[in-house]
């Protein structure tokens, strides 16, 4: 009797001995990671939020978002993109709470404002940064009925990157052999993005072209 | 600051690859020199489809971890998939992180890693574009045409790609 009330004693012993380990590492080790994460996420406000007329977040805001919660984020809300996220994680401090809750009541993070060569790119528009509904041009135009994705601006990329003048010139295809050969060899950054532009636009003029003829014998 | 760095290297390095080794019916780039995290991309609409002939612009952003997450891809164009959510988004296994599947069906190989590239990525939704996978509905509408009133779809198809290249 006494054996087994022992045995007892000390099983229940050990189990509140194993508990009184465990309950205390467990908040020792809560407050800890949440300190740091109070840490890595504390930061000026003033530096986290945007002026409109620059559009961009500034690095500081940047490098403060952890990118665990960004990808918390997104493995919850799939359809909410990155940039999204960030800018939202860059506007409320980092809190996963507030934007789990914007989620979820309007369903979708804004997008953050294009980057000022993008805006360029793009027609002007009177209110670029409208966050109030948190809806995209696409879902409005969802919304009408039509389910093709109307993003606006210059869709047309004759336009937006200004190959009107190039429409008429006819030659096409490999152009300038000699300067072509010679700007191969080089590989810094400028000249790549040199010879990516010539490329893209030649894609395009190229493929006006072929849509012309295909329009013209169906 | 060393993750960085080391995203900026890789970015530089396939920029390189895809301007010295031309892919056909692909072009990606930074928009500016001075933010090499966003890129604008075109892809050529694949031939016998009602996408030939557009050329389709899109934006790819890096995160600060690229490459191990995923860029996100975006049309900036008008456009009608099944797979490409009305804001324009892609919704494509090549770009879900590997331990991320809300819906289970992917295989790990088709997802995200490190290995993929900004070519692969833009070759992976040129075949999609050619065959819409009816599983990842991301535009309901544009699925049930696809399904229900294929002729309808492919006409507003061809109406987009004309508008790519101001036609």
């Amino acid at each position: 009797m006494s054996l087994a009330s022992d045995d007892l004693a000390g099983s229940s012993s050990s189990s509140s001995l194993s508990s009184s380990i465990n309950l205390p590492q467990f908040i020792l080790c809560a407050l800890v990671a949440a300190l740091v994460y109070r840490y890595v996420i504390s930061s000026p406000p003033s530096s986290i939020v945007t002026s409109p007329s620059h559009g961009r977040p500034t690095r500081p805001a940047n490098a403060a978002v952890s990118a665990d919660a960004i990808r918390a984020l997104q493995s919850m809300f799939p359809q909410a993109s990155i940039a999204a996220i960030r800018w939202e994680l860059e506007r409320n401090g980092g809190s996963l709470e507030i934007a789990t809750e914007k989620i979820l009541a309007e369903g979708s993070l804004p997008e953050p404002p294009l980057s000022p060569t993008r805006r360029a790119a793009q027609a002007p528009s009177p209110n670029p940064r409208s966050n109030s509904g948190g809806t995209t041009e696409g879902l409005v135009a969802s919304a009408s009925g039509s389910p093709v994705s109307k993003l606006g601006g210059h869709t047309d990329l004759i336009s937006r990157y200004n190959l009107h003048s190039k429409l008429t010139s006819i030659q096409l295809g490999p152009s300038q052999p000699a300067d072509t050969v010679f700007a191969n060899k080089k590989n810094d950054k400028a000249s790549l993005m040199l010879r990516g532009r010539e490329r893209r636009d030649a894609m395009i003029l190229q493929a006006r072209r072929k849509m012309e003829t295909m329009l013209r014998h169906p | 600051m060393a993750a960085k760095a080391r995203t900026l290297r890789r970015l530089l390095g396939e920029y390189r690859e895809l301007i010295n080794n031309e892919t056909e019916g692909i072009y990606a780039g930074p928009i500016s020199e001075d933010d090499w995290m966003v890129w604008e991309c075109l892809i050529a609409g694949p031939p016998d489809t009602p996408f030939e002939g557009g050329i389709f612009s899109a934006t790819l952003t890096f995160s600060d971890d690229y490459p191990l997450s995923p860029p996100v891809l975006k049309f900036t164009c008008d456009i009608i998939h099944p797979n490409i959510y009305p804001d324009g988004t892609v919704c494509i296994s090549i770009l879900h992180p590997p331990g991320d599947d809300p819906n289970m069906y992917e295989h790990a190989s088709e997802r995200w890693s490190p290995i993929q590239s900004v070519e692969k990525v833009l070759l992976s939704v040129m075949s999609m574009l050619a065959e819409p996978n009816d599983e990842s509905g991301a535009n309901i509408d544009a699925s049930k045409m696809f399904r229900d009133d294929r002729q309808r779809y492919e006409k507003l198809v061809m109406e987009c790609a004309r508008k790519t290249v101001g036609l």
